[in-house]
């Protein structure tokens, strides 16, 4: 798989595919009026990406939307094909919403899911 | 109280700071004048009319006129939907425009009432994040007002005007606030938003039949929903509408206005959180 950018805005987060690390990682804000516009090269990407082994998917996100939710849910959907993939979710330890969100995701998708706590003070 | 019942609306006007209306009603003919939106006086009645006390909203570009007369007329609750009056700017809509119970406790933080232009929704959502965050640094208020903003944005029909309030207060030291939005339905929106009214109602129901734990019923439905769903067009699948009961204090108050006089419908949703 080769690497995958695409910059952070106001409303949208950054994406960032590493692939020497074999890391996807989504963080910022995911806000859009309309998410299928956006996240519609990432989902491509997706498409191809289901070859790759070992892959680490981060979800540092602060803020998504509904349109969102279900744009991530249908990236999880195409990445479940992967093998050896890990989704790794960022929840701030004051912000029980996000936590519930990805236990959602955990229950409706077969990934395996890491919890990752962090304090938002530091 | 009965909803909207319209009367014949003889004359209107509407000046900066008031609106002074003329309507009969089964013969009977009313007049008075509301001013600046604050609580009603009928500074003039002319004669050969009833006079009335006037209560007046500002609602998406029209006014709604609450007439109760002033004598035991049997008309008291009568409503006049007065369409077609020309838009106030921003300036002119005060939060006395909200009924009295709400207008005592809340202070209006950010209000806007008009056509949008492009840009709108994201500075009302930029400018609400800062209001909310300076004062709790919880996210769900904000995430409520998120959703509640690109609902107007994504159902409202092309062209017309909206209605956006987010107002605050304090309650025991803790900060509260209540978004409230207007907007008219797309034609092709009126069934799926009257469908979707009769499932809110139906979940209103079921909990308080079951005195449920709200926060589980909303994340129950809302997980359920993201995962059987078809995407609507522009990809929220209606999660919109659960995540902001998710997220406020309370089942939101959501009600479908219908304008007869001219067959339009509107959607006006109040989110406490």
């Amino acid at each position: 798989m080769g690497p995958l950018h695409i910059a952070a805005s106001a409303k949208t987060p950054e994406i960032l595919f590493d692939a020497e690390a074999k890391r996807l990682t989504l963080s910022g804000r995911s806000i859009p009026e309309n998410a299928v516009d956006f996240y519609r090269p990432l989902l491509e990407w997706a498409e191809n990406a289901v070859a790759e082994t070992g892959m680490v998917v981060q979800i540092q996100l602060e803020y998504f939307n509904t349109s969102s939710s279900k744009c991530l849910l249908d990236l999880f959907k195409r990445l479940e094909a992967c093998d050896s993939l890990e989704v790794q979710w960022y929840f701030d330890s004051d912000d029980e919403d996000m936590l519930e969100a990805g236990e959602d995701y955990d229950h409706i998708v077969g990934l395996p899911f890491k919890f990752v706590e962090v304090d938002p003070e530091v | 109280m009965a909803a909207f019942t319209t009367g014949e609306v003889h004359e209107f006007q509407l000046f900066p700071t008031e609106l002074v209306v003329k309507a009969c009603y089964k013969g009977v003919r009313f007049s008075g004048i509301a001013v600046a939106i604050q609580p009603v006086i009928v500074r003039a009645v002319e004669p050969g009319f009833v006079p009335f006390v006037l209560g007046a909203d500002w609602h998406f570009g029209a006014w709604v006129c609450k007439i109760v007369p002033t004598n035991s007329n049997p008309l008291t609750g009568f409503y006049v939907w007065i369409s077609d009056s020309c838009l106030m700017p921003v300036s002119n809509v005060s939060c006395s425009g909200l009924s009295p119970r709400i207008n005592a406790r809340w202070m209006p933080l950010l209000q806007f009432s008009g056509t949008p232009e492009p840009g709108d929704f994201d500075r009302l959502i930029d400018e609400s994040e800062t209001l909310m965050v300076q004062r709790m640094p919880d996210r769900r208020p904000f995430r409520a007002l998120i959703e509640c903003v690109q609902n107007l944005q994504r159902h409202s029909a092309p062209n017309t005007p909206v209605e956006f309030r987010l107002l605050g207060r304090s309650l025991s030291g803790e900060p509260r606030f209540l978004i409230r939005t207007v907007n008219t339905l797309r034609e092709t929106d009126v069934f799926r938003a009257k469908q979707w009214l009769k499932r809110h109602n139906q979940w209103q129901e079921k909990l308080g039949k079951e005195a449920a734990d709200s926060s589980l019923v909303w994340r129950d439905l809302h997980r359920n929903m993201l995962e059987s769903a078809e995407r609507s067009p522009r990809g929220g699948a209606g999660l919109g509408w659960v995540s902001m009961a998710r997220y406020a204090k309370g089942v939101p108050s959501i009600r479908l206005i219908e304008d007869r006089n001219v067959n339009r419908l509107f959607f006006s949703v109040e989110v406490a959180c």
